[in-house]
């Protein structure tokens, strides 16, 4: 009975979760122009404490805090257990190019995620957190009207993205083996805006591309022994299916005419790749956990071509640690964890040749909020770079930060003393 | 329990919390599209549509209630010899003469409009011949083909040179004999009303002399211009003469035509000599690669696109942007003497060559406007924005062959002419130029 209880709880959850979604899925998270390339930018918004660790954790455990990137995680979540995260991310970002640069702000809730043990031998978390990002505005481009000598003027703007709302389940083999699955449901939309001006008229395209796919992925974390451990996770590939609602108006002699309003147009799906991380975590003196990643996205497999760039296999390599004074000390710094980790990303897009990599560098600090120390406020900021002047023209600098209050409990433990 | 009421109510707070925030400003903006993006859409320009001018004739053209008394004749090198003569009917305001006015003397006074054509430097005449029939139209109007039997001699002629800017009105004598009749029996009370007039005078022919080669010349219809006048004393008077005046006037307030020009030009040895229905075109390559226009005549321009709905084999969904038509009127056929309309309408014809509506933009009426800001290379050109015609013409299902007609804004009153360089002319093709975005590479 209190077994059925525990689940009819999650139930208000999903639902609270789906309207979070709804009111989170018109906030900008980017305002990277290179967001325009393919389904935006990969989310910076992260879960518990990856950010701070440069984006790696595929060997961490879920022992306080929710650790999304490897689904065997789940397993290590204690007995009677429920976390609850939820994140908040900020972006300031300066665009820089040969003319000057500008900075741009976006601010939003990210995401949100709880999990909790089954059992002694396995857990399960659903979250909901940002896929990609999309928010560029680029003005000012003119092209010339092929056959003359004029050129038109055309505005292209981008904004929404894809959520990933993630049910992850871990289960403990052996003491030190644990096995995991995860499936994802991959949905939202991305509004691409584009007006052109010639000489005397003007042409609106909006359109709206809608995507959503399924998912799944597995995991495995070894414990070597007691310092290190390891970890490994595969996505498999998949296809988001895609659709198109078009709208596309014009003056003509200066008459206005909607020259289609098109719903569910087909576009070609959109295919994400295969993926393989190996992550490793080790813990040389017990007040220092460091973790070292290594993923590779198969992008150049998925033989599927974007209009401006062409898609490449995508090497992210991430390497973190954090220090903690100690974990029984009296005073409360003691019980605070200082994190860093830096990010390296060779970018999945080769636009003109060049390919668009990202680094990234990140500083945190977890804060305890109860006297156990399990439940905390995570806080980190990442400062990276995406693009160069010299490539593309574009340089964006970015900072970001990532704020998460990770929330640890025990299930109905009072109901089990009585 | 506690703490997942706890739980819960904390994301209930989130919510409020987000629900709260206020909208996301706008995107800033910074011109870095330039050199990092391309357009996704194409925009090309595309003059190689074939346009296709060729002239007919209008059946006939409605000239009576034109505000306009159009007499004179020339001859031109293209055109042939035009000519144009005055059918009116003239009637008095009142019968009402004095029982003792004597008749003293009748003219016939023309009071120019303004409106002349062709050359005015040579002397011109008119010969005024009395109608035999009335001025009543077989239908509701008469046309520029329309004419009224009149005798053949003429009551009075008159050789002058126009001064269509001059302050002098047109003063033609009329001898009294042929007056005084009529002036007798409405002072005697005997003609009393139009219908008694008309068995006396039916109404005057004005017409250009057969051999004049001069100009064509407008004349108001004002009753203070232009009149029969006649000047009679009062007999009685005891001290001196008291010269008084009694008009008749064209009486352009009946809602039936009083007076019409007949308006023809000689087309023996002019390329207009086959255009004798007005569903014969003639193709500009059968008319030296140009195409003609003549108001009043009734030569009308028309313009096809042929091969428009080709846009369609461009690969790619796309739109029009623009279509704008260019025409060049060469400069060798007209000067100030036989000058050409700055503005021309512009409007639909059907397939049996019949003008229908004027066509409209969304700035209003389109009109083919003479743009003139390369004159000083000589490159004078009428330029019709034809966008929403085109428009129209690509969505239309079933095929109609639509053309479109142009010809100047008075065409009913004026002989104004017009040459206009065809698609295969040496000097200057007609050209239609379209603007075709391609926002979608697919089909």
């Amino acid at each position: 009975m209190m077994r059925m209880n525990r689940y009819i709880v999650c139930i208000p959850f999903l639902f609270l979760s789906s309207i979070l979604f709804a009111q989170t899925s018109d906030n900008t998270l980017t305002r990277s122009p290179y967001s325009l390339f393919g389904l935006g930018v990969q989310s910076n918004s992260n879960i518990g404490t990856n950010s701070a660790l440069g984006k790696g954790g595929i060997a961490l455990e879920s022992k306080n805090m929710i650790n999304n990137y490897n689904p065997a995680s789940f397993a290590s979540i204690p007995e009677q257990s429920f976390l609850l995260d939820i994140g908040f991310l900020g972006e300031f970002n300066t665009i820089s190019n040969s003319n000057g640069d500008e900075s741009r702000l976006a601010a939003s809730f990210s995401n949100l995620a709880f999990a909790f043990s089954i059992n002694d031998s396995s857990g399960l978390g659903v979250s909901i957190v940002p896929f990609t990002d999309v928010g560029y505005s680029l003005v000012g481009i003119t092209s010339n009207i092929e056959g003359s000598q004029d050129e038109f003027i055309s505005s292209i703007t981008g904004s929404g993205g894809l959520s990933d709302i993630r049910i992850n389940y871990g289960y403990r083999i052996f003491d030190n083996v644990r096995v995991g699955i995860r499936a994802s449901y991959i949905f939202g939309s991305i509004l691409e805006t584009e007006n052109i001006t010639t000489v005397d008229s003007y042409l609106d395209i909006i359109e709206e591309n809608y995507y959503n796919g399924l998912r799944l992925g597995v995991g495995f974390q070894f414990d070597i022994n007691d310092s290190y451990s390891m970890g490994l996770t595969t996505d498999l590939p998949t296809s988001l299916h895609s659709s198109q609602d078009r709208l596309v108006e014009k003056t003509l002699d200066n008459v206005l005419i909607t020259v289609e309003n098109e719903e569910d147009l087909f576009v070609t799906n959109f295919k994400l790749p295969l993926e393989i991380g190996f992550g490793i975590r080790a813990k040389p003196i017990n007040t220092i956990t460091i973790n070292a990643d290594y993923k590779m996205n198969m992008w150049g497999q998925t033989e599927q071509s974007d209009n401006i760039g062409q898609f490449v296999n995508q090497s992210i390599v991430s390497l973190g640690a954090q220090y903690k004074a100690n974990e029984r000390g009296f005073k409360y710094w003691q019980h605070i964890e200082f994190r860093a980790g830096i990010n390296y990303d060779t970018g999945y897009l080769k636009v003109n040749n060049k390919v668009i990599d990202n680094y990234g560098f990140s500083a945190g600090l977890g804060l305890p909020i109860n006297r156990k120390g399990t439940s905390m406020l995570n806080i980190s900021y990442t400062t990276g770079q995406r693009g160069s002047v010299s490539g593309l023209l574009l340089q964006e600098n970015y900072n970001l930060i990532n704020v998460n209050l990770s929330l640890k409990d025990t299930w109905f433990q009072r109901i089990f003393f009585k | 329990m506690k703490s997942i009421a706890c739980f819960v109510s904390i994301v209930c707070i989130v919510i409020i919390f987000i629900s709260c925030s206020s909208e996301e400003e706008s995107i800033p903006v910074i011109e870095v599209g330039q050199d990092f993006t391309n357009s996704n859409i194409r925009v090309m320009s595309i003059d190689t549509f074939s346009v296709e001018l060729s002239t007919y004739k209008l059946d006939s053209v409605i000239t009576s209630s034109t505000n306009r008394l159009l007499i004179g004749q020339y001859t031109d090198a293209i055109f042939g010899t035009v000519k144009s003569g005055s059918y009116l009917e003239f009637t008095p305001i009142e019968y009402d003469i004095p029982d003792d006015a004597e008749l003293d003397s009748i003219a016939l006074v023309l009071n120019y409009d303004g409106y002349f054509y062709s050359d005015t430097t040579k002397v011109s005449s008119i010969h005024v011949h009395k109608l035999s029939d009335e001025v009543v139209p077989e239908e509701d109007a008469f046309y520029n083909t329309s004419t009224i039997a009149y005798e053949e001699v003429p009551i009075s002629s008159v050789n002058y040179y126009p001064r269509p800017y001059g302050k002098d009105s047109l003063h033609i004598s009329i001898p009294i004999g042929l007056g005084q009749e009529l002036f007798n029996q409405i002072r005697d009370n005997s003609i009393t009303s139009d219908i008694d007039l008309r068995n006396e005078l039916k109404g005057l022919a004005l017409l250009p002399g057969e051999t004049d080669d001069s100009s064509v010349i407008g004349f108001s219809i004002g009753n203070e211009e232009t009149y029969l006048r006649f000047f009679y004393t009062i007999v009685d008077s005891e001290f001196e003469e008291d010269e008084q005046t009694y008009d008749l006037i064209i009486n352009s307030s009946e809602t039936y035509p009083t007076y019409f020009n007949a308006i023809s030009s000689a087309s023996e040895g002019t390329y207009f000599e086959p255009l004798i229905d007005q569903e014969i075109n003639l193709p500009s390559s059968d008319a030296n690669n140009r195409s003609y226009i003549q108001a009043g005549v009734g030569l009308i321009t028309k313009i096809e696109l042929p091969s428009i709905k080709n846009i369609y084999q461009i690969s790619g969904t796309g739109t029009l942007m623009s279509a704008a038509l260019t025409i060049k009127p060469p400069p060798q056929v007209y000067d100030d003497l036989k000058p050409i309309s700055d503005s021309l309408f512009v409007n639909t014809i059907d397939q049996n060559n019949d003008i229908g509506a004027q066509l409209i933009n969304g700035n209003g009426e389109v009109y083919a406007l003479l743009n003139e800001s390369n004159k000083e290379f000589n490159e004078i050109v009428y330029e019709i924005p034809l966008g929403v015609y085109v428009e129209d013409e690509l969505s239309e299902t079933p095929e109609i062959e639509n053309a479109i007609a142009i010809f100047p804004q008075n065409f009913n009153n004026t002989v104004d002419q017009i040459v206009l360089e065809g698609e295969n002319s040496d000097d200057f093709e007609a050209e239609l130029i379209i603007t075709y975005a391609i926002y979608d590479e697919n089909e």
